[in-house]
């Protein structure tokens, strides 16, 4: 019968799942359902055994009194009912710490505990999300297990040796991907509604995935349709009413242009592309055997493995070796990116327009790119996951049959952990190796149970107690200067001053940092500075002066115009 | 009077290059030569060539992180040069370069079946010398000698007819090859692509001929029990081959946009953008290499001419890429006179010293200029485009003589090739004042501080001991009275990149403690000229000097140590 379908014994129900006398139902049939309903299960178990196991494997090691914790400090600020950039400076919108906030209202003495907990949840569902949107535009190549080890492999990719800290790079990609995967190969334009406003959102994370949202519009082909538009730009819309509203239009427009300049970025992804764009065109242009290159045109299948074997011996040159020799993927991701980069210029070029594989890739990439606009971190390191996941399902169908691309992917994975584990325990941000991190932050460092540090870091934090309790003895409240600026997550006290992590990085502006300055004028003989002797970021290699450099502009001006009344080993406090 | 005629015309090609290189050579040598002097670098080659003359075996005696065939081809200028000895031996490279010049520049025209005529010749041969020439250090370098070697073995090989007749040429062009191996251990790789990329892969005698020079050598270390030890020191400097690989690899998008760009010019197989219109892709084409003019022609003028060379060899490997490709078997000389260039320029790399790249940067800019003016539809035009990319870039690389910052990056200047202050700033004479430097003319800082050694020297003499100098000035042993007593010349991190030799240098110090005064300098040889004062990573003799021997004197710009 036309516009019908038959699914299970018997049973007659429309295509458009009307029921007769009851209306237009939405329902979906019984096989469809059921394979929707084993990828909903494989994808809830995955997330959640993958999350337990690096949350119990890794969550533990290492932390460093410099950016780790800044977003729940602020997360902190909105729980005390602060208004964002008009009450305290943050240079970016402030959707991250809205999305972490109910872990600093709940987590308790183990904040940071559960809140590594949250990104490891991240880190491995935007890895499924990616997989089954990959594997969906791809035409299906992989079975749920094949899914899941690339699932596995995309994680620790994504992953590598980045802290595992409430980041707004990692929410703003968290949410991208959720509206990635409800965009891409929907035909209802609700989910893809949805898709857009997520990666509105995303923006709100951080200003740099701001030119996504176009460039994913035009990819995808949906630049046509206003109410996409609309979609990506309600949630921006909400963000200017919100700060018009409270008065912080104004501070909020100093602080998210206080950086502006994209000449550092465009030279790090300048020297980060090389020669392997190339070499991903080429591979792609082997696999696919159109045009043909000479010398092959008869032989497709060599023409293919050639293709995979180009791609496996920049892997192993520069991907895969990392690994095992300890090496971070910062820069050698953008070899990932530039083999990627490589494929969709081969279609660009080359193929028909309109492919799904193309658009994917190409949204692979601008978000990425997105990544890398950064002061500190210009690598697309966090976006490997999808880069690899893409790259295997552009390769592995072409040469493998289905059986042999489950024992490759099973290999790849298992070699893949192990590398990973190695790298999490040797390399660890900021920090020296696992091995070392003898020393637990339990009663040392608000929120901080659970957590183990080196013996410096360890001395630094405890020394900082000190310090807090020889600030209260007077009775006003203190301030630190210029690091530490997790400890105001979930310390007794707030923070008297406007920003949490007073450095360079945040005051960039001379009006951000005058305000500062000008909060500690008001507030002198009402305050106690308490200010590092040591910088933070080499604790673990040791004590290092902290200078008096422009990076620590706040300290200096401390230093130079209030009065010494106390210090500890590495803190001097000031009034 | 015919016959004569006869003779000449049959001999031309090789006239024409005696010629040319009498010329060149001659006047880049009138020119250039008596300019700079750089006390980290010039000299090395020689002074150590006279170690062989004291008769101190390589490896053994003395350490030597290349391979040691130039110290023999540089022995007799060194005994019998005299007090010119540096000047001379610059004159040698300026030949040498001019030699090669036209040599690739025959070997491509005929390849290529004379692309641009009967002007192909001598203009390939100009721009070949200087591209080469405007940038490059004139110091006597185991590169230069190995690249002279290989393509006198290359063009003996080309030009060899096929079958019986030619055998001997074959054999003889083979043999240079696995000479020029002999000189740098990175040619290693040039022999055995040349054997395969010319057919002559099953010919066992071509094998034998580019082996013979090695097994040679081997026989020879292995008499003189240097065998091990040549081992430990070779191998000591080849870093990772993907450290290599990584410091190669900067500039290399510009293979891709050189293969794009060829894409576009020649049409074949079609791309889908920016349109299929034919006249819109040939414009992309030669857009593309005109960007790519205009950002090598700001790297000539502002940034270091080793990066110049790295953009050249990759928009060489790129174009090259694209005959590979796509138009093979019909584009075959294409392929393989591309092949042979890139590969050249491969061989030439240096781990410590990317500059050396420049070397061939004339000659792997002739396929380029050729496959790039190939478009043009007469044969006049090609000839006038050829000459005018040339004229401009010889024109920028004398502009960019002098020292000038970098108007985008700030605090980044342009080295001078000789390492030393710009020519005219070179006015004090080194005639008289450095032993084998007559005729030679440096900066006020590399003169005194020249003058402040001789100072040192007389000093440490009066104590009666022999003396050593840690780091830097090489070149003083090349021509000085004394021997120097520790088994290197240049203490230097480049030659002492391995631990276990810098022991050996620590070790010889040791030995020779209370019969040795070492004279240790307080500045950084490399950038003198410019009179830099940054910090530097002094490599071990030098630091375990400071901190186990006394210091008995100071001067200007050296610590005497004992």
């Amino acid at each position: 019968m036309p516009g019908s379908t038959q699914v299970g014994p018997g049973a007659l129900i429309s295509v458009d799942g009307g029921i007769a006398g009851l209306g237009p139902v939405p329902m979906l049939p019984a096989k469809q359902f059921h394979v929707i309903g084993l990828k909903t299960l494989a994808g809830i178990l995955f997330v959640g055994l993958a999350t337990l196991a690096a949350h119990w494997s890794f969550s533990w090691i290492g932390y460093n009194p410099t950016d780790d914790g800044f977003t729940l400090a602020y997360s902190r600020r909105l729980l005390d009912g602060q208004i964002p950039h008009l009450d305290f400076i943050i240079i970016r919108p402030f959707l991250s710490p809205v999305l972490h906030m109910p872990f600093v209202w709940v987590a308790g003495d183990s904040l940071y505990w559960w809140s590594r907990a949250f990104v490891w949840f991240q880190w491995a569902s935007m890895a499924w999300l990616w997989t089954m949107t990959i594997n969906r535009l791809a035409g299906r190549p992989f079975r749920m297990i094949d899914c899941a080890l690339l699932a596995l492999i995309g994680m620790a990719f994504s992953a590598n040796t980045w802290a595992v800290m409430a980041w707004h790079t990692i929410d703003g990609l968290w949410l991208a991907t959720i509206g990635v995967a409800l965009i891409c190969g929907r035909t209802r334009r609700r989910l893809r509604f949805l898709g857009y406003l997520l990666l509105g959102t995303a923006y709100l994370c951080k200003q740099s995935f701001f030119p996504a949202v176009p460039l994913i519009l035009l990819i995808h082909r949906d630049w046509r349709d206003l109410r996409l538009w609309l979609g990506a730009a309600i949630p921006g819309i909400a963000y200017v009413i919100y700060l018009a509203l409270t008065g912080a239009l104004w501070d909020a427009y100093i602080q998210l242009t206080a950086i502006s300049s994209m000449a550092d970025v465009l030279d790090s992804n300048a020297r980060g592309l090389t020669v392997y764009v190339f070499f991903g065109y080429l591979a792609f242009r082997l696999i696919a055997g159109a045009p043909a290159i000479v010398g092959l045109t008869h032989n497709p299948r060599l023409s293919a493995r050639l293709g995979a074997g180009l791609v496996a011996v920049v892997a192993i040159l520069d991907i895969v070796t990392p690994a095992f020799t300890l090496r971070s993927l910062y820069a050698t991701s953008y070899t990932l990116a530039s083999l990627l980069l490589g494929g969709a210029l081969y279609f660009v070029l080359e193929a028909r327009r309109g492919n799904p594989f193309l658009q994917l890739i190409l949204m692979i990439l601008v978000l990425a790119w997105s990544a890398t606009i950064s002061v500190g971190a210009k690598s697309p390191a966090l976006m490997a996951g999808p880069m690899v996941i893409a790259l295997l399902a552009g390769i592995l169908p072409a040469v493998f049959r289905p059986r042999w691309r489950t024992v490759v992917l099973l290999i790849l994975a298992g070699l893949t952990a192990a590398g990973f584990r190695s790298l999490r325990h040797e390399v660890v941000y900021m920090e020296q190796p696992a091995a070392r991190l003898t020393f637990a932050l339990d009663g040392v460092f608000p929120g901080g149970r659970g957590i183990k540090t080196n013996p410096n870091t360890y001395a630094f934090l405890a020394d900082l107690q000190k310090a807090v309790a020889l600030a209260s003895g007077y009775p006003d409240p203190y301030a630190i200067l210029p690091d530490i600026p997790g400890y105001w997550a979930r310390a007794a006290q707030r923070n008297p001053l406007p920003i949490d992590w007073a450095k360079n990085t945040e005051l960039s502006d001379l009006r951000l940092l005058r305000r500062v300055t000008d909060a500690l004028d008001a507030q002198r003989s009402h305050l106690t500075m308490i200010v590092q002797k040591v910088q933070a970021f080499p604790l673990p290699q040791g004590f290092k002066n902290l200078g008096s450099s422009d990076k620590f502009a706040v300290a200096r001006h401390v230093r130079q115009n209030f009065k010494k009344c106390g210090e500890t080993t590495y803190f001097e406090l000031y009034r | 009077m015919n016959f004569i005629l006869a003779w000449i015309y049959k001999y031309r090609t090789v006239l024409g290059g005696l010629l040319f290189t009498a010329a060149a050579g001659g006047l880049a040598h009138a020119a250039w030569s008596s300019s700079g002097w750089n006390v980290a670098q010039d000299g090395m080659l020689l002074a150590t060539s006279r170690r062989i003359l004291e008769g101190q075996v390589p490896y053994r005696d003395f350490i030597w992180s290349q391979m040691p065939l130039a110290l023999w081809l540089h022995a007799p200028l060194t005994a019998w040069a005299g007090d010119a000895l540096f000047l001379q031996a610059r004159a040698i490279i300026w030949f040498q370069l001019a030699a090669l010049a036209w040599i690739w520049a025959w070997m491509v025209n005929r390849v290529l079946r004379r692309p641009l005529g009967a002007l192909g010749l001598p203009l390939m041969a100009v721009i070949a010398f200087g591209g080469a020439g405007y940038s490059f250090l004139p110091i006597e370098s185991d590169t230069v000698n190995a690249l002279f070697l290989s393509t006198l073995g290359l063009a003996l090989r080309l030009g060899a007819p096929a079958g019986p007749s030619g055998s001997a040429r074959r054999w003889l062009g083979y043999s240079l090859l696995g000479l020029a191996a002999l000189c740098k251990q990175s040619f290693w790789i040039f022999p055995p692509a040349v054997v395969l990329a010319l057919g002559d892969g099953r010919r066992l005698s071509a094998w034998l001929a580019a082996a013979w020079p090695m097994m040679g050598l081997i026989l020879y270390l292995s008499i003189v029990g240097a065998l091990y030890a040549a081992w430990q020191q070779v191998f000591t400097g080849t870093l990772p081959l993907v450290w290599y690989w990584n410091a190669l690899i900067a500039y290399s998008m510009n293979g891709l946009y050189a293969y794009l760009a060829m894409r576009w010019m020649e049409g074949v197989p079609p791309l889908n953008v920016p349109a299929k219109a034919r006249w819109l892709q040939r414009l992309a084409g030669a857009g593309m290499w005109g960007l790519t003019a205009v950002l090598l022609a700001r790297l000539i003028l502002y940034t270091a001419a080793a990066k110049t060379a790295a953009m050249l060899f990759w928009s060489l490997i790129g174009a090259w890429s694209y005959f590979l490709l796509e138009r093979r078997p019909a584009a075959r000389a294409d392929v393989l006179i591309g092949f042979l260039a890139w590969w050249l320029g491969l061989a030439a790399c240096s781990f410590d010293d990317q500059r050396v790249l420049v070397l061939t940067a004339g000659i792997m800019s002739l396929p380029l200029l050729i496959w790039i003016w190939r478009i043009a539809p007469r044969r006049w035009i090609r000839v006038a485009g050829v000459a005018a990319t040339a004229a401009v870039w010889l024109a920028l690389s004398h502009y960019a003589q002098e020292v000038r910052p970098d108007p985008l990056v700030s605090r980044r200047y342009r080295s001078p090739p000789t390492l030393d202050a710009p020519r005219g700033e070179c006015v004090y004479s080194l005639t008289g004042v450095l032993a084998g430097g007559a005729g030679l003319n440096t900066s006020s800082n590399v003169y005194a501080v020249i003058l402040d050694l001789h100072e040192a020297v007389r000093r440490a003499e009066q104590t009666g001991h022999a003396y050593a100098i840690l780091p830097d000035m090489p070149g003083h042993w090349a021509r000085s009275t004394a021997l120097n007593p520790l088994p290197l010349d240049w203490v230097a991190n480049p030659e002492l990149s391995d631990s276990a030799l810098q022991e050996q240098v620590v070790r010889a110090l040791e030995s020779r403690r209370g019969r040795l005064v070492i004279i240790v300098q307080k500045f950084q040889g490399r950038v003198l000229w410019r009179d830099e004062r940054r910090q530097y990573n002094w490599p071990l003799p030098v630091a375990y000097t400071r901190k186990y021997f006394k210091r008995i004197a100071e001067t200007q710009y050296f610590e005497l140590y004992q």
